[in-house]
């Protein structure tokens, strides 16, 4: 790839709807080409910019003034009502969690630290380890670290596709 | 009760005003959003999202449904800024760009929580440089970045094709980036 056509693509480089091939040869053509990367530098700042403007809410009453205008009438009361399911229905999963876990929760818990503890049994044996699966404080230093290590894992391959 | 696209449609034709209620609270920080990015932070932004919703509403039994709803909301809103900016300028009246343009949320994100706060002054020299920039590439630009929105969408808001849409993009970015980054003049253009 040259570097017009390069510094052409760079948008769809960015927002990453490249073609497999056209996109590992910017990579390629990044690492030699100072012009495009400076370019694309700046490409990445500009996008930045551009996502973050400010955005602005309308006023409360914005939708009651366009219906006023436009001379059409809601009844108040339907109005409020369907507002309130809106907002009802956004906390409806969120609502069906709570109640599971008010009614199973103790025994999900129970089940989860069962099957977490025979998975440990089976580490521990595998690794020799026998404390793994009735320490409860070794146990839990071990899912510490690897749900750590899954957390580092997933921010470094973001961070290299961020940047790539 | 959320309606299907389809069946939204069959109510507004038939003058469903809790439809359109719903409609208009559905895309009206879209549009205010989509005015206020055209013309540069005016206070008339709600006004003429107003207008918008408006000639929507007028406009209702004419619309075949080709297009998404959404695309047609925002052609009108285009259309009403592309006119707007024309009678500005035949007039020779440039609207204050320091006024607020619309009651702020208060939990909008602020320049205290931006990690990048060191470019508070390129976003503010951004927000001025958009109203100027060629009507073509501020539209592209505009609908890109407001919700990101595909090549193909924005190629049917604006009539073009979707590589026009890309062209546009690009030349619009430069078009920025020149006048961003090298200091130059936001008057003359492309």
């Amino acid at each position: 790839m040259k570097h017009d056509e390069a510094m052409m693509l760079l948008p769809e480089y960015l927002d990453g709807s490249l073609p497999r091939d056209q996109h590992e040869a910017i990579t390629r053509l990044l690492e030699t080409d100072a012009e495009l990367h400076r370019a694309f530098e700046e490409e990445k700042m500009l996008d930045r910019i551009l996502r973050t403007q400010a955005w602005v809410r309308a006023r409360p009453d914005f939708t009651s003034r366009v219906l006023q205008s436009a001379g059409v009438p809601v009844p108040q009361g339907e109005a409020v009502l369907d507002r309130v399911l809106e907002r009802l229905s956004a906390y409806a999963p969120v609502g069906t969690l709570a109640l599971v876990a008010g009614l199973y929760g103790r025994a999900i818990a129970t089940r989860l630290w069962d099957l977490w503890r025979g998975a440990l049994g089976w580490a521990g044996g595998a690794v020799g380890l026998g404390k793994l699966d009735t320490n409860p404080v070794f146990a839990i230093t071990t899912l510490a670290l690897v749900i750590g290590a899954g957390v580092v894992a997933f921010e470094l391959s973001r961070r290299g596709q961020s940047s790539a | 009760m959320v309606f299907s696209e389809e069946e939204a449609l069959r109510r507004l034709r038939q003058g469903d005003a809790r439809v359109f209620a719903q409609l208009v609270d559905q895309y009206k920080d879209m549009v205010i959003n989509l005015v206020s990015r055209m013309l540069g932070q005016t206070a008339d932004a709600e006004d003429l999202a107003q207008e918008v919703f408006l000639r929507v509403w007028k406009g209702l039994p004419r619309f075949r449904g080709e297009a998404k709803l959404s695309t047609w909301i925002y052609r009108i809103a285009i259309n009403l800024c592309i006119a707007h900016k024309k009678t500005a300028r035949a007039r020779a009246q440039f609207l204050p760009a320091d006024e607020p343009a619309t009651w702020v949320h208060p939990n909008m994100r602020t320049e205290r929580d931006n990690p990048y706060a060191e470019e508070a002054p390129l976003k503010a020299k951004l927000a001025e440089l958009i109203p100027q920039m060629p009507e073509k590439y501020r539209t592209a630009l505009t609908l890109f970045y407001l919700k990101d929105l595909s090549y193909l969408e924005i190629g049917e808001i604006m009539d073009v094709p979707m590589g026009t849409v890309k062209s546009h993009l690009f030349r619009g970015k430069a078009w920025l980036r020149e006048r961003l980054l090298s200091g130059g003049s936001a008057e003359e253009e492309l």
